[in-house]
């Protein structure tokens, strides 16, 4: 049933929102030069609009004109909230794939927000690239014309006599050359007549959220494909309707899916479109799934039984769309129960004396007494429960009658107009003082870190900004009895998140059946202690009365390092230009999780460990010489044959980008031990302050072939081979430079962040005496780079593409047979 | 069996240190199953192989000097040319005589953990090669080439026939009742190749029973004491064994005896394993031999030399 603040029209429902407060920002003044603190508003949609697929021909985004109702809806709407900036979000239902859906929702919502801001360009792209296809061609034309006052005909789709009549009688009125053809300019006429026929409204693209900035209508208009629905038949249902003959019935039922949503957020609402999270209409559906749920799939998915989206909160797979509408009576959500439940205790006593009084009246237990009480137009009964109370839930509004029959016989109380509880902070409900108004909005909540009972496992790591990496830790919130209710989750401390950035509060319905709700959490900043990170449940607001919290953990890791030792020197050994006496770079990386007491047996903790990563930078990492050549000529070659050849020959090999230095079984690290490129078996380790912890090492010696003689063929001027010239070898260079991190690394999900990083490099060259070895950075450093993934350093290095030989300089040295 | 026995021989003492040193680590890690068909019989060659003098040497595919330039194919890669021919001195499951042999490989610029084969080539310096001949190209033809010494090659028929007599004990796999004694028998045979197998299944696990490795220490000779110090420090699961190893440099009754322990050390530091600290051990071993054998004698020795040359 709509409040009063809503419409439920014939082709969609238009409502205020429930009013959600925030937490007041607190700011401190800027301490750094001329820097500022910049604040934005959260996003709070405060009102809603939505048209329903009937409006729309299925699989169409062309809008008929009995839209023209919710458009006068949407006006009222408008004029309740001035400058309330606006968005338009389209929904697909889920018959056929996600891209076509994002195609065609997107499709959708760009045609309503043509007709608000007068954008008969979009309309003419959409008529032109969808055609008939999408509800467009000449239907639509018959569709505009007739509703525009020139008669058209019935709607077929076909371009007879009528609609040429009709076409002219537009031309005529509209002072266009008439020739009865619905062509590009007579369209514009034609669709923006027809606007004007749908909707008294005329917006500016300023009036939208993202004010018009985006060419591709980012936070103005988004395409949401079928990620979003507000129904999910049950498994049977979608079983039996994927039988032939049922799909009918099953476009049907998925019609309450089909839906072009506009929101209208608190006036002077901005947003920074670089960070808006939906992709554009045009953009595929790689971005919607980003911001899905975990288990995205899942609530978009048919389960046991049909879910609706306002019973259950579980079935839009958008966390960001989710979090716009949860509280949105245009998706279903009923609105709050401001009263939502009485508990009357027997009389106002102490506990223990209640009891005594009632087992010398000779009663038997309490739960075994009967009581009824007429609340408003509404009976209920029941029996008392162990502590004499009895409780009535979803109370209406307005004075109820309560009698208890057994024990004085019959006795009635007025318990009076009920009011609404007090938004104050203060204890939850409990057994009231007595007969009179109780009326407590929200039970208590119970809240699950990572959805288990154990505090051991109330964690969540700190997010990483190398790479940028938030982890989240799946969370739950369940009503302790009593009502569904608002629950605003806050935390005080500010070292978590619901689980983005800017997601510093979360607004949930927490259902009466007992249900958990599920949400996320991550971490901020760091926990200086056990617990010292509280998420607190409030009622209804950000402010309004406590009922339950939660301790949590943000762990981190301090004493990161990564040290670099460079025992080697470089000689050639054998075939290879190497260090010996030990390796060119011998790796320590270690780092302990903090603050201390955290148990490394848990899921979040379990499978990290810190390890190694290294890049190879870019640049001319190896190159060689050759010089005095010598030649071997061909048997038979005449005498006096000629052969210039150039004095010097070099080879470079350039590495064109960043490469990771790693190997195909141990990726993204450098090392891991176990797999077939291990290099140390001590190269992952669980962090210092987890059993087993310690530091991981490895190591690096950059080689390269020995020094050998080069041996070419020689031509004379007209191409003949005559002999083999052999160059001796003159220099071998080794100069590769490298970027190595301290990560930590989890072994499960292959996700790494950097902790510390430092630089060394190698310049050494075979034919130069002396002692040749690795040079390393003074210290480590806190990361200012990420690390590349691919490609492969090593297979740069050994790319033909990356390899130049030819003459180095102009000297040339000249054979004569 | 034995055809020859006149092996090539390295031309320099440097190239006879690499030389030795690969073919400790060969030797060491020969697993006899590598030369058997797929129905279990014997396929092997021990051939002599004689490099030609160009091979080694780099070249570019498909590029020509002319006129001052270097004129061919764009991006053509560096390769290195093996070229050469090779002569059988024994062998099984197998008729061939030799054969010559030609083929390129890309010059390797960077090399995650180079093998033996980039250290030291016996298809460009020479040596004796075992190997299981493969209808496949270039180095591949060789299958699991190992190089041997060249005095070691005349154990290679007996150590076939013994592999297969002591399969129960030389393979961990297979459950043998009083395996233990029977290994530690063999870690002493004087077929070489049996024992040096025999001794690297003793090491690669615990053992409660110390006198076998002091006995190999003090009794191994020339270059089997050297392949018993390779496997001490790479394959030893016991973290004593290195400890040994500085005792048997400690008294070590000759230079003989340190040369041997230096090549092993050597070849460690080269080839060694993945267990932490193995690098850093094999460098303790060179250094104390280093120490024990002294500078002079390093100096005078030009093998010896090339050993501790860093």
């Amino acid at each position: 049933m709509p409040s009063e603040s809503e419409i439920d029209a014939p082709g969609g429902v238009s409502a205020t929102h429930p009013d959600t407060k925030q937490f007041p920002v607190y700011v401190s003044p800027s301490t750094q030069g001329k820097g500022k603190n910049t604040i934005r508003m959260e996003l709070i949609p405060i009102a809603c609009w939505k048209l329903d697929d009937v409006r729309f021909a299925f699989g169409s985004s062309f809008v008929l004109p009995a839209v023209k109702k919710e458009f006068s809806d949407l006006s009222a709407l408008l004029k309740k909230h001035p400058k309330s900036p606006l968005s338009v979000f389209g929904h697909a239902d889920p018959v056929g794939d996600d891209a076509f859906n994002k195609t065609l929702s997107g499709h959708r919502a760009e045609s309503i927000y043509a007709v608000l801001t007068r954008d008969t360009d979009r309309w003419e792209k959409l008529y032109s690239s969808g055609g008939a296809q999408e509800g467009w061609g000449i239907a639509s034309v018959q569709e505009m014309l007739n509703a525009v006052g020139s008669d058209a005909g019935p709607v077929d789709g076909v371009n007879g006599p009528k609609t040429q009549g009709g076409v002219k009688d537009f031309q005529k009125k509209n002072g266009l050359a008439v020739d009865g053809v619905a062509g590009p300019i007579t369209r514009e006429k034609l669709f923006l007549a027809y606007m004007d026929f749908l909707c008294q409204d005329k917006l500016q693209k300023g009036d939208f959220l993202g004010q018009g900035a985006d060419p591709g209508g980012k936070a103005d208009i988004q395409g949401c494909s079928e990620f979003n629905p507000v129904m999910v038949f049950s498994e049977a249902e979608a079983a039996g309707f994927a039988k032939a003959g049922n799909k009918e019935k099953r476009d049907e039922e998925n019609s309450v899916n089909r839906r072009v949503l506009v929101l209208l957020f608190r006036p002077g609402t901005t947003v920074a479109l670089d960070r808006w999270p939906c992709p554009r209409i045009s953009e595929g559906v790689d971005g919607c799934r980003q911001r899905m749920w975990s288990d995205g799939e899942k609530r978009r998915s048919p389960q046991s039984v049909r879910r609706k989206f306002g019973d259950t909160q579980d079935t839009v797979a958008c966390r960001f769309y989710h979090r716009l509408v949860t509280l949105s009576p245009c998706e279903g959500v009923p609105p709050p129960v401001i009263m939502e439940w009485i508990q009357v205790s027997l009389v106002e006593q102490p506990e223990q004396e209640r009891k005594a009084w009632w087992e010398k009246a000779d009663h038997g237990p309490y739960g075994s007494e009967n009581f009824s009480a007429q609340l408003t137009n509404r009976t209920m009964a029941g029996s008392l429960d162990s502590n004499g109370i009895s409780k009535f839930t979803s109370v209406p509004a307005g004075t109820c009658t309560y009698t208890f029959k057994t024990f004085f016989d019959t006795l009635t109380s007025s318990l009076g107009p009920a009011e609404p509880w007090p938004q104050a902070a203060g204890p939850g409900p409990g057994p009231g003082p007595g007969p009179g108004p109780q009326t407590p909005p929200c039970p208590n909540v119970e809240i699950e870190i990572n959805n288990t009972p154990d505090a051991k496992d109330d964690l969540v790591m700190k997010q990483s900004d190398h790479p940028p990496h938030r982890p989240k830790v799946k969370c739950r919130i369940k009503a302790l009895g009593g009502p569904r209710s608002t629950v605003v989750l806050t935390n005080p401390d500010g070292r978590l998140r619901f689980p983005e950035a800017g997601d510093t509060t979360l607004t949930l319905q927490i259902p009466d059946s007992g249900a958990w709700v599920e949400f996320e959490i991550s971490g901020e900043t760091v926990s200086a202690a056990i617990g010292d990170a509280k998420i607190e449940a409030h009622c209804q607001t950000a402010t309004g009365a406590l009922i339950g919290s939660k301790d949590v953990t943000v762990f981190w890791f301090d004493e990161a390092a990564i040290d670099i030792a460079t025992p080697g020197s470089y000689s050639v050994t054998g075939g290879r230009f190497t260090a010996t006496g030990g390796n060119a770079a011998n790796f320590s990386a270690k780092a302990r999780i903090r603050p201390s007491g955290v148990d490394c047996s848990t899921p979040q903790v379990r499978d990290l460990r810190v390890g190694i990563m290294q890049n190879a930078l870019p640049g001319v990492t190896r190159e060689r010489q050759w010089n005095n050549p010598a030649i071997a000529w061909n048997p038979g070659v005449a005498a006096g044959t000629t052969v210039d050849v150039p004095s010097v020959i070099r080879l470079q090999i350039n590495r064109p980008a960043t490469g990771n230095d790693s190997a195909g079984t141990v990726v993204p690290l450098y090392d891991q031990p176990g797999k077939t490129d291990t290099l140390d078996a001590n190269s992952l380790k669980p962090p210092n302050g987890c059993t087993g912890g310690g530091t991981a090492t490895s190591f690096d010696t950059p080689s390269t072939a020995a020094p050998s003689p080069l041996t070419l063929p020689a031509q004379d001027g007209a191409g003949n081979t005559v002999g083999n010239v052999t160059y001796a070898a003159s220099s071998v260079q080794l100069r590769p430079s490298f970027l190595t991190w301290t990560v930590i690394f989890n072994i499960a999900t292959q996700e790494h962040f950097v902790l510390r990083e430092r630089a060394w490099n190698v310049t050494a060259d075979s034919f130069t005496p002396g002692v040749k070895k690795a040079a390393t950075d003074a210290a480590d450093r806190a990361p200012a780079t990420d690390p590349v993934l691919t490609p492969l350093a090593n297979t740069q290095s050994n790319d033909p593409a990356n390899s130049t030989q030819g003459p180095l300089g102009a000297a040339t040295t000249r054979f004569v047979k | 069996m034995f055809q020859q026995d006149v092996p090539p021989v390295p031309r320099t003492a440097e190239q006879a240190a690499m030389h030795d040193a690969r073919a400790v680590h060969d030797t060491a890690t020969l697993r006899f199953q590598d030369y058997l068909r797929a129905g279990g019989q014997p396929e092997w060659m021990l051939a002599r192989v004689d490099p030609a003098s160009q091979s080694g040497n780099a070249t570019v595919p498909g590029a020509a000097l002319r006129n001052g330039k270097l004129v061919g194919p764009a991006n053509a890669p560096a390769v290195i040319m093996k070229i050469g021919a090779w002569s059988r001195l024994a062998g099984e499951g197998t008729e061939a005589a030799g054969a010559p042999y030609s083929w390129t490989e890309t010059l390797q610029e960077e090399i995650r953990t180079p093998s033996p084969e980039d250290f030291y080539s016996p298809f460009v310096r020479g040596g004796v090669v075992l190997f299981h001949p493969d209808a496949a190209q270039g180095l591949g033809s060789f299958g699991s080439p190992r190089l041997l010494f060249p005095d070691w090659g005349s154990d290679m028929p007996a150590a076939m026939k013994l592999a297969r007599e002591y399969a129960g004990v030389l393979d961990s796999a297979l459950p043998d009742p009083g395996r233990e004694a029977k290994l530690a028998n063999l870690t002493g045979h004087r077929n070489r190749l049996i024992a040096a197998a025999a001794f690297r299944q003793w090491v690669s696990q615990p053992r409660e029973d110390q006198s076998v490795v002091a006995d190999r220490l003090a009794r191994a000779k020339g270059h089997m004491a050297s392949v018993v110090v390779f496997l001490l420090l790479t394959g030893s699961s016991d973290p004593k064994a290195v400890e040994e190893v500085r005792q048997a440099v400690a008294v070590a009754p000759g230079s003989d005896v340190l040369r041997s322990i230096a090549l092993g050390a050597f070849a460690a530091t080269l080839f060694r394993g993945k267990q932490p600290g193995a690098a850093e051990q094999a460098e303790a071993v060179l250094s104390a031999a280093r120490e024990r054998l002294g500078v002079r004698t390093i100096a005078a020795d030009p093998y010896l030399s090339a050993i501790f040359a860093r």
